[in-house]
């Protein structure tokens, strides 16, 4: 119930975050232009109703001259979008209402109005025409009133009655051919955007259903989108009868490290369509292997574990030794992570401390710095995929990113914003953003502003500043566990509680100062428990892995949503 | 007296399910919460004390409306369990936690999510505690630690 009320609120507020005078603009262009019949309709002035017209083609006589007065002062110009409200459940003709429309929209043309106005008629003149068609009075009677003179001033009604003849129901009904009916729904190519297929806001900010109501249809068309968007390809039994921590990819995406409670490390290799295991290291820890990291060059494997040590494995074809044990943490190492030059390695650990380590030619390790900015157990550390600079998630709620300054390391940036323990970090492929998610349910993206930036942002001296410029909330009903921002398509997976894993994306017309995000996937049982951790496939597009406590590991292939 | 209370207590839940029975619709939710809960407080009433050989049930610590239950998808409950320590020491509020979690995790029939929180104003750093025990990492790895795998065994095992 939760995850669907979520996904629901989730589309909501996407649907909200849009510029809303573009996304009105699209459904207009989409809604009228389809509306109207094709031919001589067309020269109707607005409301332009077919229905009306075909109602009365035959009962009305052919409107003779206007008188000059009218000509002289006409009537206000007609709203251009059509006013709707509720429409019950005999309104054929099912348009989309407007995103926003001043005055506010009272009654839908076709229906009889909801309101009660205690019989009298309302004021908004609903429709005007010079050729004043179709004025009808108050009671709904199908006379017709001249416009001009006097009565150009009383307030003009139109409360049709409701019609049904067959003649309406023909033109207007919604195209029978699923295909035209897709059409309809998703509009000429381009003209949609970026909104989600076939939601629309009501003036009410409701989610309201697409012409058509929900037939074979549209929200399950929405969801079917976002499910088929993530498709599980694989279902591994990586540690059986314990929780599957971490994955890692190697750089050429060939080999996927996989460490789980049962205290080995597992190496996939991918064979015709499945996935066997290559190699299991299993000596290497005492306690549970809470995570695993490739060096760049793809040869060596650093592994992280509660028993305060971390193991060096060197590859060799297919086999692995370990040929380092790096100790000094004083409590379970949580974190590591190799800098993409190769030559560094960090670690962090319950005790508070990240610990920056520096490898030689002869694989000496040797530790260069010990960092204690943290007030709690520091959760997860990533360095910057093109920087010398390191980052740190803890269970203090911040984040501090560190850099090299004469020799040694310091700490120079703390980003707080995040309401309880950060359980992960991922930069973006250009390095300018990093996303980071919570156990307060919420995925933060923020952005380097570097000194002298044209944002007029702050900086302190020549350090560099990082500002929050996006939460991601409400998608998630428990913590985030993880997040991974795939460096070749910039889709945001994330790891939660709930067992689902759900993917992001930037809208592409959003502002890089103000970007939002829009849900494009979501698996609500992606496995059985947790998911604590997703990754993403370095060098195949849309290959995603992950692992949950159940100690099973997925494959999935995502793609992009038609609609985005 | 015990068993009378254990009785009138079977008794309750018995009427109350054939009454639930009769209903339809919604009105069952609550029944199954009902006994959901009642399934998990008989699970962790049996749990003992870390430092006194009473069982938490005997010394108040949990009671039958400390636990809550909600249903997340069919099938998938989420627990809530609000506890008071007897003691306002730190390491102990801790343990029982982990006692609980421990027990439920290996003894609980149906799929659920646990959370685990000590009753407000029973302690002074109770938030903390909160946060500590909900954080499956720190968890797995206390678990991990043998002396504390040791205390926590012997109070979850089972009465004989």
């Amino acid at each position: 119930m939760c995850s669907q009320a979520g996904s629901a609120s989730a589309v909501h507020r996407a649907v909200m975050e849009r510029a809303p005078g573009s996304a009105e603009a699209r459904l207009r262009s989409g809604c009228l232009g389809r509306a109207l019949p094709p031919g001589p309709a067309r020269q109707l002035s607005w409301p332009s109703d077919a229905g009306a017209r075909t109602r009365n083609a035959r009962t009305r006589p052919e409107p003779g001259p206007l008188p000059a007065s009218s000509l002289r002062s006409p009537l206000p110009p007609p709203p251009r979008l059509l006013p709707v409200t509720r429409h019950d459940a005999a309104c054929v003709l099912r348009k989309h209402p407007p995103l926003f429309s001043f005055p506010p929209p009272r009654l839908c043309w076709h229906c009889i109005p909801p309101r009660d106005n205690g019989g009298r008629p309302d004021p908004v003149p609903v429709r005007a025409s010079l050729s004043a068609d179709w004025v009808r009075n108050g009671s709904g009677s199908r006379g017709r009133r001249k416009v001009g003179g006097a009565s150009e001033t009383q307030a003009i009604t139109t409360i049709p009655t409701r019609q049904r003849d067959s003649r309406s129901l023909r033109v207007l009904q919604f195209p029978r051919d699923s295909e035209a009916r897709e059409r309809k729904w998703r509009g000429p190519e381009g003209s949609r955007g970026s909104l989600p297929l076939s939601f629309c806001l009501c003036r009410d900010r409701t989610l309201t259903r697409p012409p058509g109501g929900w037939g074979p249809g549209v929200q399950w068309s929405l969801s079917a989108a976002m499910k088929d968007s993530l498709v599980l390809l694989a279902r591994v039994s990586a540690h059986p009868d314990s929780r599957c921590w971490f994955l890692a990819w190697n750089p050429t995406g060939t080999l996927l490290a996989s460490c789980g409670g049962d205290r080995s490390i597992r190496i996939w290799g991918k064979e015709g369509d499945g996935w066997v295991c290559k190699s299991v290291l299993a000596e290497g820890h005492q306690r549970t292997v809470r995570k695993v990291a490739w060096s760049p060059c793809g040869n060596y494997l650093a592994s992280a574990s509660f028993d305060a040590t971390t193991c060096i494995w060197k590859k060799n074809q297919d086999d692995f030794e370990c040929v380092t044990t790096l100790e000094g943490h004083e409590n379970e190492v949580k974190s590591v992570a190799w800098a993409p030059s190769g030559s560094l390695l960090a670690t962090c650990s319950r005790d508070k401390s990240v610990w920056v380590w520096e490898v030689d030619e002869e694989d000496e390790y040797e530790c260069v710095s010990v960092l204690n900015s943290h007030t709690q157990d520091v959760k997860h550390v990533i360095w910057h995929p093109n920087q010398e600079l390191l980052a740190s998630a803890s269970y203090d709620d911040t984040i501090k990113l560190y850099r090299e300054e004469e020799d040694d390391w310091v700490c120079y940036a703390t980003l707080e914003g995040h309401e309880s323990t950060v359980w992960s970090l991922s930069f973006d492929p250009s390095g300018q953003r990093l996303a980071s998610c919570s156990d307060d349910r919420t995925v933060r993206i923020w952005r380097q502003y570097l000194p002298g930036n044209e944002q007029g942002v702050v900086c302190n001296g020549s350090d560099p500043t990082w500002k929050c410029i996006c939460t991601l909330s409400g998608f998630h009903s428990r913590t985030v566990y993880d997040v991974s921002w795939c460096h070749l398509t910039g889709a945001l997976a994330t790891a939660c509680g709930d067992d689902a894993i759900r993917v992001f994306e930037e809208d592409p017309s959003s502002d890089p100062q103000q970007p939002s995000f829009s849900l494009t996937a979501h698996l609500p049982q992606a496995h059985s428990q947790d998911v604590n951790c997703v990754a993403w496939n370095p060098k195949e597009p849309g290959l995603l892995a992950s692992c949950s406590d159940d100690g099973e590991m997925a494959f999935w292939k995502y793609q992009q949503p038609e609609v985005l | 007296m015990e068993q009378v209370s254990g009785l009138l207590s079977w008794a309750l839940s018995r009427v109350l399910w054939l009454s639930g029975r009769s209903e339809r619709g919604a009105a069952r939710q609550p029944r199954i919460m009902e006994e959901k809960a009642l399934e998990v407080y008989d699970l962790i009433r049996t749990i003992r004390d870390p430092e006194k050989p009473n069982t938490l049930e005997e010394l108040e610590v949990v009671t039958e409306s400390c636990v809550e239950v909600k249903e997340i998808h069919e099938e998938d409950y989420l627990v809530i369990i609000r506890f008071t320590p007897t003691v306002p020491h730190c390491s102990l509020a801790t343990l029982i936690g982990l006692c609980l979690r421990v027990k439920l995790q290996r003894c609980l029939p149906f799929k659920h999510k646990l959370e685990i929180y000590i009753s407000e104003g029973t302690h002074s750093t109770e938030e903390d505690i909160n946060k500590q025990i909900n954080d499956k990492e720190r968890v797995a790895a206390a678990m991990e630690n043998p002396n504390l795998r040791e205390i926590v065994e012997q109070c979850v095992i089972e009465p004989d």
